[in-house]
């Protein structure tokens, strides 16, 4: 996982929550931002992989696609156009095409999740 | 992604443009023979060159999530499924063809049997369909079929492939049998008719090539540019077959100018 992707966790993890009126932690804007890309990037590769399988893998935000979750090369392009789909405003082609091989066979699902998340927060600007 | 229907046969397919609009070259990828389709070159060379041109790869009948006809896999089908492909997408300009190993091939028939459908072509690591060509690829697909006909182990497709991955091997192998052993393609390559001289001198449009100087292709640059005198030659040092297809940057070093100009 890259840097940003790091400090993106722990920004939604620990520092951007408020309080709820009953006194528990309120996510806040962006934490469910953040969780609602998680999820939707968990469905687009149980679409591809299968829920058994996902399972099986235990996957967390610091899984690998290629060595933890051992995707395909086919497999990641299809769960790409799937996100594709869902974010046509999100520039996926760009942000892949400035990886090196290396990096691309290194990409963890929060690496994904804290790309989306901050393309939608700056559209214009991201990638 | 989507399915469409070239030739009669369902091919997946992928575009990818970034960018303003505005009128762009349209670039086609033709990958090689195997157990390989078109993603890894999506992400390593094609969208690279979203920013440039119109970017369309595919998978070749009997490769990926394309339809595996258990016959036609000869040079002149997969031409066939190309320009039936640029058809149904509605491409009505000439398009640019990287061809990668056996797609080189691919896209020299193409431009030597339809030249004015093809505007130019950049070859990596060409497989050159001259003289005995077939023969430069089929031990290696006989060794895999032998195997796969006997009792095999995922760990010995895991050594052969290089991969960790007994997830990976068990499909690669799947689909290694599912082409080599349910398909005529073996036959289909053994018979292929040889292209010559005269073949070759149908080809009309510009021609780059790109080699690696350790690949076992490497002998075939100085047939090419005897075949086809404008050809222009890259190298890419200690590169084997497929190597070079990891020396992403220096490709699209190459490959961008290319389709741009």
């Amino acid at each position: 996982m890259d840097k940003a992707s790091a400090e993106l966790l722990c920004h939604n993890g620990s520092v951007n929550k408020g309080k709820s009126p009953l006194g528990g932690d309120m996510p806040t804007q962006e934490t469910t931002v953040f969780e609602q890309v998680h999820r939707t990037v968990e469905e687009a590769i149980v679409a591809v992989v299968g829920r058994w399988y996902y399972d099986e893998c235990q996957v967390t935000l610091e899984s690998t696609f290629a060595e933890d979750i051992e995707l395909e090369s086919m497999e990641v392009m299809e769960i790409a156009e799937r996100l594709i789909e869902t974010y046509p405003d999100v520039d996926f082609v760009t942000w892949f095409s400035a990886m090196e091989l290396e990096e691309l066979v290194e990409i963890t699902l929060g690496d994904v999740v804290s790309f989306i998340v901050r393309s939608l927060e700056q559209p214009a600007t991201a990638g | 992604m989507a399915t469409v229907n070239a030739n009669g046969v369902d091919l997946r397919v992928n575009r990818y443009r970034t960018g303003p609009d505005g009128a762009r070259p349209v670039v086609v990828f033709i990958h090689g023979l195997g157990i390989v389709d078109h993603s890894g070159l999506s992400f390593t060379l094609g969208m690279p060159l979203a920013s440039v041109a119109d970017v369309v790869l595919y998978a070749m009948r009997g490769h990926g999530h394309s339809e595996v006809p258990p016959a036609g896999y000869r040079l002149v089908d997969h031409v066939a499924d190309l320009l039936a492909l640029v058809d149904a997408l509605a491409i009505d300009q000439p398009v640019r063809l990287v061809g990668c190993s056996y797609g080189g091939a691919v896209a020299l028939a193409a431009a030597m049997q339809a030249p004015e459908r093809v505007g130019a072509a950049f070859l990596v690591d060409p497989l050159v369909p001259h003289g005995e060509w077939p023969n430069r690829i089929l031990p290696m697909f006989d060794s895999a079929a032998d195997v796969l006909r006997g009792e095999y182990t995922l760990d010995e497709v895991m050594v052969s492939l290089g991969t960790t991955s007994r997830r990976r091997a068990a499909s690669a192998a799947q689909r290694a049998e599912r082409l080599l052993l349910g398909t005529t393609i073996l036959d289909d390559l053994r018979a292929e008719p040889p292209l010559d001289a005269a073949d070759f001198a149908r080809i009309a449009c510009p021609v780059e090539a790109v080699f690696g100087t350790d690949s076992e292709m490497y002998p075939t640059a100085a047939t090419l540019k005897d075949l086809v005198p404008t050809v222009q030659l890259h190298t890419i040092v200690g590169a084997d077959h497929l190597g070079i297809f990891s020396h992403t940057r220096e490709l699209t070093d190459l490959l961008q100018p290319w389709a741009a100009s």
